[in-house]
């Protein structure tokens, strides 16, 4: 039925820079990760040095009330975890205008086991910014040599 | 300046034609008007006596080109200079009246300080007062370069501070001007 | 498209409009070059010009002047050079940077720009507001005093009293100082005086100015009438105040103060809430909130940040007091983090990440009085340390190391409390390319345990040791396609997963930070059904999964995706959630779909199957539609069968229709021509949030609300429902007047913070950024 086995993506953009993310974004961990395990791409440590930059305009991981009970007390949670990115080239040029990516994931919640939930939650939003770093990464390999 | 009104009018040409009929003498061939400090260049020049014993003259320049005017001020040290498609000149009345495309520029120790342009200019270099107008609207005049049709322009840089720009005990003049 | 709100210039000021096309000074026009020396030059454009050289000049006939950001027109207009001084007569125009005026007679010098105007009408660019007065001195550039002046933001239309006005006796306008001094100041609305004061100031432009934000009125059922009018601090450039007095006829006087501080290497937010005598309770109440966040550059990236939120008593989430805003409004989390992360270069195994953290994590949990229930405090970390390494990828092998010491305390002191030391290990070793990938897997999980009581096996101390195994196969197969009228990219992406863990009886240890994972799509493939450290589960299982997305062939952006997910048991499992081995051989099926291919649509379903009863056991469904600014609609449905099924509703919507008769109730007249794309007079927003429990036919929430934006003011009215127990719920209404151009809107003001954190979608009318709305690009 015409399937074939997904050849490693050849990144036309050898050097890539990350930026705007912060320090302790775990979106930016995975995101590096990623690009490291993409065959001949390096990550450079600064602008100047990349042939691509890819640049975080909003990276946030957002907790929305879904389901109260009669008194007060959170029964069901909506994690979002959300990227806006950019993406040019080293001299400025746009290659990918600003476009805004999202995952979200449901959890169930109770205050009693406050601590658990902070650990499955840490789960869920690992596993949804994997999701989002593989899209960039599509889209990366995507764009056309320069 | 003031003293020009004591002055004669002298003409330099390649040309000259007395016509008896009109009492005209007609100059061509790079004509130069002087009268003191006031000089007028011009391609063409029709000079005539008036009945109060002056001279009139009516100048034209080449096709494209300038009829050009240029007279220092009176006890500053800048001087006028005016040009147009067509200058007509009153010694009596002292008046140069610019017509088409006119534009007169006044020179504040050589660099253009103030400038004013329009279809007709007329100024009395006696009382040093000028008047611009729009004259007829555009479909009948080549209009000046980026005007409205009929509309004037003038730029003006302010004087720094405490600059002197009226000769002493000039002031009667301004009066008459408004 | 419409665009999101922007306000109109008055009509006379857009016809207006001062046209001097060729009085561009970059052009080589000759006029230009007749200017001498770097001073502005004075342009004069009319139909006539008579002057005394280097002296005087007069323009006569449409007359227009125009000199750096000046610019004039009148009917006659004359300037003297000797002393700069420009004397315009006629409709005079006037426009000065993005200020304009429109008057009788003026007389200006125009290097100082200092003079008169008679009897103008004004508006300024800045604070798109303006008016009428008897007489306006400018003093310089930037600063003017007008005087006997009428101010408003809305059209001021001859015989019509304008919905708002300040009648002012003088107001002084400094724009450097950002600073409107209005004195004998009277403020109406509708026609009715609101606000008398003998000096009033407001900004004049949008940089941060202390000054009364606006008045707000709410009515509510816990704590009756209440009035707030909040005052804004602006205290130095790095630190601000909110001051914010509140009446309420049910508990009596309070002050909810906000203070901010920005410091290069650190900055924070404390907030205190307080009620000193609640006339209801007679005691004291109050809440604190206080968060920083800040680096010590020289300690190699040592970053800290604390969040604390107390309250004075249990009961405070039921009245409906400020101040204690919180994601859960039963447990306020208090916690405090230290925290170094460094890239360690030369070690044996390359460059490695090495996290140290130290942190202390408190609860307060609000027990209902009036209730019989009580609810079960989670555990505290009083301290927790550790410090975690793991490797940065790129290098053949993928491991990390986590070693942690906790020290666990209870708030309810019969329940048992102690500390922990616990190490988790993992290694892996990824093969294969982007096609095809074989991950085997091992991990480790060590735990010691000192408790202050006897476990149930009557030991104090324990420890125990689980090793993992797990092997990740997943394939990646692509084909091109067309769908929808697209050029796309299908994927088929078959997973399998085999864990194995041994079994090691946890049943005597303490259960501090451990429950039972919720089975998703996400969570089936984690080799443990459990969160946290303290339980394992033991596990001889298979997981098999397949997802295929659609992708956009030219931009790579994901369409769709559809997955289906389920887990096959090779031996029993013995560590379950309620305790019961668990032994049949299939697990529940997963479904998962999420669309996004129409543009401006998301749909999002995940479902989980039981085939053995055949039945739905768990679905959520959620869509949302937001084809442009302002304009959103987000509906969900969630059913956990046998226990709760909830139906949600968000919106914000314009009410174009329903706009015009109130405009016309209101007195703001909208003139046709006015009501195009981006002005929004005259328009009413439907905003609100819905929460229907379908099991027990209740609204367990719900907030309705009205925007009504009439150009030159802002009218809102929000109602909120919220249930405090099975048989009752607090309501609360609030209103809320906005004067565009006199009072700066923060954005965390309630009942704004409301709506931003209901609504999912919800935009500001006007966003005090300015920002326009975007649309969210495919998911």
């Amino acid at each position: 039925c015409g399937f074939q086995l997904r050849r490693p993506p050849e990144l036309a953009w050898k050097r890539i820079f990350l930026s705007g993310f912060t320090e302790d974004s775990t979106l930016a961990d995975e995101l590096r990760r990623q690009l490291r395990a993409s065959p001949g791409v390096t990550l450079a440590d600064t602008p100047a040095e990349a042939d691509l930059i890819v640049e975080s305009l909003q990276d946030s991981s957002e907790h929305v009330v879904a389901a109260t009970t009669s008194t007060s007390q959170i029964s069901e949670m909506t994690l979002r975890a959300r990227l806006r990115f950019r993406v040019r080239t080293a001299a400025g040029r746009e290659l990918i205008a600003p476009t805004e990516l999202a995952q979200t994931r449901d959890m169930s919640y109770s205050e009693s086991s406050a601590l658990a939930k902070q650990h499955e939650a840490a789960l869920l939003f690992r596993s949804m910014h994997v999701d989002l770093a593989m899209q960039v990464l599509r889209r990366l390999a995507a764009l056309g040599p320069a | 300046e003031r003293a020009d009104s004591a002055q004669p009018l002298a003409f330099d040409a390649g040309r000259m034609v007395l016509d008896g009929k009109r009492k005209v003498r007609v100059l061509s061939g790079g004509v130069e008007i002087s009268r003191g400090t006031l000089l007028l260049k011009a391609a063409q020049v029709e000079l005539k006596e008036t009945p109060q014993g002056g001279q009139f003259a009516i100048a034209t320049a080449a096709d494209g080109q300038f009829v050009t005017f240029r007279q220092k001020r009176e006890g500053v040290d800048e001087t006028v200079e005016g040009q147009s498609r067509r200058i007509e000149y009153d010694s009596v009345s002292e008046t140069v009246r610019f017509i088409g495309q006119a534009q007169v520029r006044v020179l504040r120790a050589g660099a253009p300080a103030d400038q004013v342009s329009g279809q007709t200019i007329v100024y009395d270099h006696g009382r040093d007062v000028f008047e611009v107008q729009g004259g007829l609207p555009a479909s009948t005049q080549t209009p000046t370069p980026g005007a409205a049709s009929g509309r004037v322009r003038g730029v003006l840089t302010p004087r720094p501070a405490g600059a002197a720009s009226r000769p002493a005990g000039a002031d009667a003049a301004t009066e008459g001007a408004r | 498209q419409e665009a999101a709100c922007r306000p109109a210039a008055p009509a006379w000021v857009r016809e207006g409009g001062l046209q001097l096309p060729w009085v561009s000074p970059n052009t080589a026009e000759p006029s230009a070059d007749a200017a001498a020396g770097g001073e502005d030059p004075i342009l004069v454009e009319a139909d006539r010009l008579i002057g005394q050289t280097g002296q005087s000049l007069r323009a006569e006939g449409r007359a227009t002047l125009r000199r750096g950001l000046l610019s004039l027109q009148a009917d006659r207009i004359e300037y003297r050079q000797d002393d700069d001084r420009v004397h315009a007569l006629g409709t005079v125009r006037l426009q000065r940077e993005d200020s304009h005026f429109l008057g009788t007679e003026l007389d200006l010098q125009t290097e100082h720009q200092e003079g008169y105007f008679l009897s103008p009408r004004f508006y300024l660019g800045r604070t798109q507001a303006g008016g009428r007065a008897e007489r306006v001195d400018f003093i310089g550039r930037n600063r003017m005093v007008v005087s006997r002046a009428s101010y408003s933001s809305c059209d001021l239309v001859d015989g019509e009293t304008p919905a708002w006005e300040l009648s002012t006796r003088r107001v002084r306008l400094d724009f450097d100082a950002n600073e409107g001094l209005a004195e004998g100041a009277v403020l109406r609305f509708q026609g009715v005086p609101i606000l008398a004061l003998p000096v009033m100031s407001f900004p004049v432009t949008d940089a941060r100015k202390s000054g009364w934000l606006p008045p707000m009125i709410s009515t509510s059922s816990t704590t009756g009438l209440g009035v707030s009018a909040p005052y804004y601090w602006n205290i130095a450039p790095e630190q601000d105040m909110t001051l914010t007095p509140t009446l309420m006829s049910k508990r009596g006087a309070a002050l909810e103060t906000e203070y901010r501080y920005l410091q290069p290497g650190w900055s924070g937010e404390a907030n205190l809430f307080a009620l000193p005598n609640d006339l209801q309770t007679g005691q004291q109440r109050w809440a604190l909130r206080s968060e920083q966040r800040g680096a010590f550059a020289a300690a190699g990236g040592l970053r800290y940040d604390w969040s604390v939120l107390r309250v004075s008593d249990g009961d405070y989430w039921k009245d409906g007091l400020r101040g204690a805003e919180s994601l859960t409004p039963r447990l306020l989390s208090s916690r405090g983090r230290l925290e170094q992360r460094r890239r360690l270069r030369a070690t044996p195994l390359g460059e490695v990440e090495q996290q140290l953290y130290a942190r202390v994590q408190r609860w307060q949990l609000l027990q209902d009085s009036g209730s019989s229930t009580r609810i079960m405090a989670p555990y505290q970390r009083a301290p927790q340390a550790g410090a975690r390494w793991s490797d940065l990828g790129g290098g053949p092998l993928q491991w990390s190391l986590q070693t942690e010491v906790n020290q666990f305390v209870h708030a309810d002191a019969d329940q048992i409390q102690g500390s922990r030391a616990h190490l988790l290990g993992q290694i892996a070793l990824p093969l294969g390319d982007a096609g095809w990938r074989l991950t085997p897997r091992l991990s480790l999980n060590s735990a010691a345990y000192q408790t202050d009581r006897p476990m149930s096996d009557g030991r104090r101390r324990a420890h125990r040791t689980i090793p993992g195994f797990s092997v990740d196969s997943a394939w990646t197969l692509e084909r091109e396609t067309a769908a929808f009228g697209r050029a796309l990219v299908q994927t088929l992406e078959p997973r399998l997963l085999y864990a194995l863990t041994p079994w090691r009886d946890q049943s005597t240890l303490p259960d501090f930070d451990s429950a039972a994972l919720d089975f998703n799509a996400t969570t089936v493939f984690s080799d443990n059904i459990f969160s946290g450290i303290d339980r394992v589960s033991d596990a001889n299982q298979v997981t098999a999964g397949l997802t295929t997305r659609y992708l956009d062939r030219s931009s790579g952006a994901e369409l769709a995706r559809f997955g289906i997910a389920q887990r096959y048991l090779l031996r029993d499992q013995r560590i379950t959630a309620d305790g019961v081995p668990l032994s049949n051989r299939f697990s529940d099926l997963l479904l998962q779909a999420s669309i996004g291919v129409v543009p401006d649509w998301t749909l999002d379903t995940s479902m989980q199957f039981n085939p053995d009863t055949d039945r739905l056991v768990r679905t959520v469904t959620s869509a949302r539609w937001s084809p442009g600014p302002l304009r959103t609609l987000y509906a969900s449905h969630r059913l956990k069968r046998g226990s709760s099924e909830q139906l949600a509703l968000g919106w914000q919507w314009p009410l174009a229709d329903l706009g015009r008769p109130l405009t016309g109730l209101l007195g703001a007249r909208v003139a046709p021509a006015a009501a195009s794309a981006g002005d929004c007079r005259g328009r009413v927003y439907g905003v609100g949030a819905l929460d229907y429990s379908l099991r027990d036919r209740r609204l367990s929430g719900a907030i309705v609300g009205f925007e009504y934006d009439a150009g030159c003011w802002i009218g809102r009215v929000v109602a909120r429902r919220q249930s405090t127990s099975a048989q009752n719920a607090s309501t609360q209404l609030m209103l809320q007047l906005e004067l565009v151009g006199l009072s700066r809107l923060s954005a965390g003001s309630n009942p704004l913070s409301i709506l931003k954190d209901n609504i999912p979608g919800y935009q500001l009318l006007r966003d005090p950024r300015g920002a326009t709305a975007d649309n969210s690009g495919a998911p």
